[in-house]
């Protein structure tokens, strides 16, 4: 399990977190929704490690997190950033291949090819690999850097708890690739991964996660389950705009519409 | 083929691919200490090799001026051209990773020219600093204010372009624009102030060359060169990851902060050392790299070394191309290498231009 305790970021005098808990538990998926600048990617970076919080500390399987060795905490924890950009004529095969690094001593082994393949296969790249990243569009390179995660978190060992972390991860992606990356974190939670991601969409945060989490100006608003959040009245409140809640058939959980766009 | 048996990339990663590229190396240095104003039969060259390297045992007669000129004149300067190319595209190709750039240049953003305002600040103040006036101090006293001025260069040229964990080109070369005015600037005073005997010294810093090298220069640049060489290899996967960024570095499990501080203060040495000596050669850190990544893919693993190989041996070809072109006077090595490198960068931009549009 990851959790953060009592996390808070200030940053040139204002308060970008204050007091945040939560837990990530290995098998479940938890979308943290907010208002833009309510300290969403902020607080996936701590989580994850890349920044230092202020105030509180985040624990790793009971350790401090930065009590772990940096490559050991690189082969159980991945982070897709909102953008990742590469400006060198690698190999989208080569790209995925980087995500073995924290696996690797001295060169690639059969295992790490396997791994790299079976990640593009995922993301329906398989037959790009040979292709060159620079040369591919926006939503392409996207997919590859998922793959890239998707790679490094390859274990051989399915009981491991291990966490992925996704920042805006459906961003430039079509419709069947947004359902790609859904069904990527589904079956990821299956093999014992706790997935964080922040995403902008009730509606797909609703259908694709355990629990939610809403951010609101660096403090935790709202959590629980789809259910209940989809239900809550403070959703209009903090966000500022008028929903209507539509009754899907097969879900329990409404569609949350705006109304008056 | 199964998919699971499927291993590696396409590209060639023995180092057999590197072999031409050192026979290349070697015949080139040969046709150097063959070739210059001085007349020297490739069989006295060979025999000046075998019996200095033998220690003697090699048997035959040499002729002394023939030794002279094969052993004490063009060897080192060969040795050092060859010291000079590697380092400067190693340190090229390292700093295009860690800038993220793959435009980043040792002479273009200004890490050059920092060496080279250490250096002229460490003549000026020559013979005023305690202990500067003799003994190994004296030798060392431009070569460390060289790689001083160039290491500070990298730090602040890294800090000004790094834009939310991102390096922009147009930021890297304006910083590097501001350092090498400041550099032309002090270079323009330190020559207006000069006697004639000085001028010739300074403008060679402007313009590169390989004149002066010779067995104590050689051995001087050799630890400040070859160490960073041996040390650069061990962060090639970091370098790697790095072209990612360095948050995604980081989660890829690399020490980003003892990276990055390393790989500067290595490459900010291998071009202080080369600046302190042979001033500004622009452009092999460049156009080195640019052809690697053409033959062989971007991966640091195969870079480096073969930065280190192509680098020497194309700074040899532009020395010796310097040295026999208009013999016996020199063109300065640094009109040879921007000669060509200018246009090749000017080509870069053309295309990345284009490339933006599309």
């Amino acid at each position: 399990m990851l959790s953060g305790n009592h996390l808070s970021l200030n940053l040139g005098g204002r308060d970008i977190l204050r007091e945040v808990s939560l837990e990530l538990e290995p098998g479940r998926i938890t979308a943290i929704l907010g208002p833009n600048g309510a300290g969403k990617t902020s607080l996936l970076r701590i989580l994850s490690g890349e920044w230092n919080p202020t105030r509180g500390q985040v624990l790793i399987e009971g350790q401090p997190l930065h009590a772990m060795p940096i490559r050991r905490l690189g082969q159980l924890r991945a982070y897709l950033h909102q953008e990742s950009s590469l400006d060198f004529a690698f190999t989208v095969l080569e790209v995925v291949l980087l995500g073995r690094s924290p696996h690797m001593r001295g060169g690639e082994r059969p295992d790490d090819y396997t791994a790299a393949r079976r990640a593009l296969r995922q993301v329906d790249l398989h037959e790009r690999e040979g292709d060159s990243y620079t040369a591919l569009s926006g939503g392409e390179k996207q997919r590859v850097h998922l793959a890239r995660v998707l790679a490094q978190l390859d274990s051989p060992d399915d009981r491991e708890p291990r966490y992925l972390f996704l920042d805006e991860p459906t961003n430039n992606l079509d419709l069947s690739h947004q359902r790609t990356v859904f069904r990527v974190a589904r079956s990821l939670a299956r093999e014992r991964v706790a997935v964080c991601l922040v995403i902008h969409d009730l509606n797909q945060a609703f259908q694709v996660a355990d629990e939610v989490l809403i951010l609101e100006e660096g403090q935790v608003a709202l959590r629980g389950s789809p259910l209940e959040i989809a239900a809550s009245p403070e959703c209009e409140r903090i966000f500022g705009v008028s929903l209507l809640r539509v009754k899907v058939p097969g879900s329990a959980c409404p569609y949350l519409v705006l109304q008056n766009p | 083929m199964h998919e699971k048996d499927r291993v590696g990339t396409g590209r060639p990663r023995g180092p057999g691919e590197l072999g031409p590229l050192l026979g290349a190396l070697l015949v080139l240095a040969l046709l150097g200490l063959n070739l210059g104003p001085m007349e020297t039969p490739l069989g006295e060259v060979l025999k000046v090799l075998g019996q200095r390297l033998s220690l003697g045992y090699w048997p035959g007669e040499v002729d002394p001026a023939v030794l002279t000129v094969v052993w004490d004149i063009r060897l080192p300067r060969i040795l050092a051209a060859m010291a000079v190319g590697a380092a400067l595209a190693t340190a090229g190709a390292c700093l295009q990773g860690l800038f993220r750039n793959p435009l980043a240049d040792p002479g273009l953003i200004g890490v050059s020219s920092g060496g080279a305002i250490g250096s002229i600040l460490a003549i000026a103040t020559l013979g005023w600093l305690p202990g500067s006036g003799t003994g190994l101090l004296a030798i060392l006293h431009v070569p460390l204010w060289a790689m001083t001025g160039a290491m500070l260069t990298t730090f602040i040229v890294y800090r000004i372009a790094r834009i939310a964990g991102k390096t922009h080109i147009s930021t890297l070369l304006l910083a590097g624009i501001a350092v090498n005015a400041l550099a032309g600037s002090l270079v323009g005073a330190v020559l207006y102030l000069s006697d004639n005997d000085a001028l010739r010294r300074f403008t060679f810093w402007t313009l590169g060359s390989l004149h002066t090298a010779g067995w104590q220069s050689f051995f001087i640049m050799l630890p400040f060169i070859g160490v960073p060489l041996l040390i650069l290899p061990h962060f090639r996967t970091a370098l790697n990851a790095f072209l990612l960024g360095e948050a995604e570095a980081y989660h890829l499990g690399f020490n980003t902060q003892l990276t990055k501080r390393v790989v500067v203060v290595l490459c900010a040495l291998m071009v202080g050392v080369t600046v302190a000596f042979c001033g500004l050669i622009g452009f092999v850190g460049l156009v080195v790299p640019h052809l690697v990544r053409l033959l062989w893919g971007p991966d640091f693993r195969r870079l480096i070394p073969a930065s280190a190989l192509l680098g020497a041996l194309l700074v040899l070809a532009a020395d010796l191309l310097a040295r026999t072109v208009n013999a016996p006077a020199e063109v300065p090595i640094g009109v040879v290498t921007s000669l060509v490198g200018a246009p090749f960068f000017l080509y870069l931009i053309h295309r990345r231009k284009r490339q933006l549009s599309v």
